[in-house]
């Protein structure tokens, strides 16, 4: 199939159409703006829907609505939004209901401002709000893996029935890239849930219910420990089954310093990568690309082999409190970050990465 | 750094169809089988605010997306020419819509290419195509893309269009690219690798 | 004042309403958040919990993918006037084929506590999407007015006419307090919009 040219919104909606989504529900904000646009335009041309909702508690709630029928269903929104579903999110998540949720960060809090950021981690990886719960975070760098992670997205949400999170930010959102679209069969049958609410038939005497709220007590730390379990699973899958698709390691063998970033900042890391090795410094890259169930394993091996640690993000430190966790005070985890929609450029990195390693 | 990468600023004012601009150069360097990336920047501003595109052009697999030290700029305005003038790599170019930008006092260790875009658009009928000449003139200089697949990646693109608007880009194109080849422009010391000479 | 929250007793009438347009794909009621939330063992359909006040936008989520089930919620005070008002406007104002069932009982407000009467049936007559909406009394003695009520409105929607609100006062027949007069007074027992006329048929 022949590559085509496409923003990474724009394929991540394509990509979402593939893999047999066909409903979307939010509305178009700063930054992604061509994803509510592509499928206000494409979902009707496949027999879709696409409801602009008045806001996005709505949205995620008629998410919950479509999910809880048994439909594969999207919804998408900058970093503002994503806090207005954070409820609505934890209640997909206790009703074990699949859906998948694209946040493309930006910079600050409240209504922030519309420019990179990578400021969502602990939001995204700590589930977001109250609650004992989790979502599957994927934290794609191109627009390749926009299309690739969207559609394991899918997959994913519907065998851990579990909300799957997109973590992208603005300028993958937004930049332009060849990109290769799978041919996926379009053979999805929304009857095939058999806990799906309103399946055809007069239902009676065989009733789903869709609850996440117990008052009994055992039932709901049952219920707790259910999901537990199932978060248990998940992160064996991702640290067993599908390792590489759970980070990337680039010249990370003979690598005396790991610097370690996930997104947009990985292909800067790339660079910053290539100008140590000119230079002789062994330096290796280390991208994790499912942010949680974090690829703590793999990190734990590094450690072994490695030296130092550098994080790098756009934003204050989140990404390095879990390397520093997996990473358990065996090598030392330095930090350098630039926040508030500054992207630090290869050679600020550069700068910093040369600091460390003189300091010896 | 190497002589297979070409790094290109493209800026302007929104409404200059910088972004159309990068669009179709990205278009046409994937045709040609090169690794490309076009990552844009604009402010909220729907007309007249600043604009600008970063188009990676790569023989070899693109790491980074992000231009830090551009190897050439076009820019539209006088404000984008101040924006990325000082950035531009030593013995880069800097290829400027001269219609609307005077010619001063730009650094010298760059080749200075003016094109006075505009003008030959609005000769052609529409000033607005102005930014398809830049796409024209670039090409003549360009290692990594050709007239040719600049040609075939607008009749991709604006495939939706009428035929005299895609005929008209596509002669804004040639007019570009014909203006650079009659006059030779080249300013400053320095002729880089990167370009053909 | 005593106004008897009944839910076995809506239970009842809903029930009956169901029964009476016998739908033939799928039943589906979305339930309130506090104790309404466990209104779902009275029945014996498909039930989701919501969160505050976005039932309308769960139903609304749940018709879009199943258009041939029956599809409505039932909301108390706190849930439909104070948390998910706006919810429900925007429901209404899509015209989304669903029926919302709202109890009222006076008040609203989180844990019902609030005196404030929002007249959500006058709120919402003043959009134009909405087939039908009505308010009617039910008291523990005399429901038959609301399982009409109810009944045209799922009769409605299976006719995919749109969006359709029935607003039942909940009355104790042995109430003759002031207060509670006072109240009906204020929220009349009326048919504010019925585009198709179904309350005549």
């Amino acid at each position: 199939m022949p590559k085509r040219l496409m923003k990474g919104c724009e394929a991540l909606a394509q990509a979402a159409i593939l893999a047999g989504c066909r409903y979307y529900f939010g509305s178009p904000v700063a930054q992604q703006t061509e994803l509510s646009a592509y499928l206000s335009k494409h979902l009707p041309l496949v027999g879709g829907t696409y409801v602009q909702a008045a806001d996005e508690i709505s949205a995620i709630n008629m998410v919950y609505g479509a999910a809880a029928a048994g439909a594969k269903v999207m919804t998408s929104g900058s970093s503002t939004g994503m806090s207005l579903k954070q409820e609505g999110i934890s209640g997909i998540a206790a009703s074990e209901l699949p859906c998948v949720i694209v946040n493309t960060m930006c910079g600050g809090s409240v209504a922030g401002a519309s420019c990179p950021a990578q400021a969502d981690y602990w939001q995204a990886t700590r589930g977001g709000t109250h609650g004992d719960y989790r979502n599957i975070v994927f934290a794609p760098c191109s627009v390749q893996e926009m299309t690739d992670m969207t559609i394991a997205g899918f997959n994913y949400a519907d065998r851990f029935r579990t909300p799957v999170l997109i973590l992208a930010d603005s300028i993958v959102s937004q930049m332009m890239e060849p990109v290769e679209l799978p041919k996926l069969p379009l053979d999805y049958d929304i009857d095939s849930k058999k806990w799906a609410l309103g399946l055809p038939g007069t239902n009676k005497h065989n009733k789903n219910v869709c609850a996440s709220t117990f008052t009994v007590q055992d039932e709901l730390e049952e219920h707790n420990w259910h999901l537990y379990q199932k978060y248990q699973v998940i992160a064996k899958h991702f640290t067993e089954e599908d390792k590489d698709l759970a980070i990337e390691e680039y010249m990370c063998d003979d690598a005396e310093i790991v610097l370690v970033g996930y997104g947009i900042i990985a292909r800067l890391l790339k660079t910053v990568v290539e100008k140590c090795r000119k230079r002789g410094v062994k330096a290796g890259l280390a991208r994790p690309k499912v942010l949680w169930p974090f690829p703590t394993q793999a990190f734990k091996k590094l450690a072994q082999n490695t030296e130092k640690f550098m994080v790098i993000e756009m934003s204050c430190g989140q990404l390095v409190e879990d390397v520093k966790m997996a990473v358990n005070g065996a090598k030392p985890v330095y930090f350098f970050g630039r926040t508030g929609g500054a992207v630090p450029s290869d050679f600020e990195i550069f700068n910093e990465v040369s600091k460390l390693v003189c300091l010896d | 750094m190497s002589s297979t990468v070409e790094r290109v600023i493209l800026a302007g004012f929104s409404g200059h169809g910088i972004f159309f601009m990068g669009n179709t150069l990205a278009e046409a360097g994937m045709r040609a089988g090169k690794n490309v990336s076009l990552v844009p920047s604009y402010s909220s501003k729907p007309k007249g605010g600043l604009i600008n595109c970063a188009l990676l052009i790569s023989e070899k697999e693109i790491a980074s997306p992000m231009i830090t030290v551009p190897d050439t700029v076009i820019a539209m305005n006088r404000t984008s020419v101040n924006k990325f003038n000082q950035k531009i790599k030593g013995g880069g170019m800097l290829m400027y819509n001269s219609s609307l930008i005077d010619r001063q006092e730009f650094r010298d260790d760059i080749r200075l290419v003016e094109i006075p875009s505009t003008e030959i658009a609005a000769e052609l009928g529409e000033p607005k195509t102005a930014n398809m000449v830049m796409a024209g003139a670039y090409a003549k200089f360009s290692k990594l893309v050709t007239v040719e697949e600049i040609e075939n990646s607008i009749r991709f693109l604006l495939k939706d269009e009428n035929k005299d608007v895609i005929e008209l880009n596509i002669e804004s194109v040639k007019k570009g690219y014909d203006y650079v080849e009659e006059k030779k422009y080249m300013f400053g010391r320095y002729v880089h690798s990167v370009f053909r000479v | 004042m005593s106004m008897n929250f009944q839910p076995d007793q809506l239970q009842t009438m809903i029930v009956e309403a169901v029964d009476a347009v016998a739908p033939t794909s799928g039943i589906v009621g979305v339930a309130p958040v506090s104790c309404g939330a466990f209104i779902y063992d009275g029945f014996d359909f498909d039930f989701c919990q919501s969160l505050p006040g976005c039932a309308p936008a769960v139903a609304s989520g749940i018709k879009r993918v199943r258009p041939k089930a029956l599809v409505f919620t039932y909301q108390n005070g706190m849930d439909l006037a104070a948390a998910g008002i706006s919810e429900v406007i925007h429901a209404a104002n899509r015209g989304e084929n669903i029926s919302v069932i709202y109890a009222d009982n006076g008040s609203c407000g989180l844990d019902c506590t609030e005196e404030s009467r929002i007249k959500i049936c006058e709120l919402l007559s003043s959009l134009n999407n909405p087939v039908y909406i009505t308010r009617v009394v039910a008291t523990d003695k005399d429901n038959k007015a609301a399982i009409k009520s109810i009944k045209n409105a799922f009769k409605l929607q299976q006719e995919n006419r749109g969006f359709s609100f029935v607003e039942i006062l909940l009355v104790s027949s042995d109430d003759e307090s002031k207060e509670t007069k006072a109240l009906m007074e204020e929220l009349p027992s009326k048919v504010f919009v019925d585009k198709y006329g179904v309350e005549k048929a």
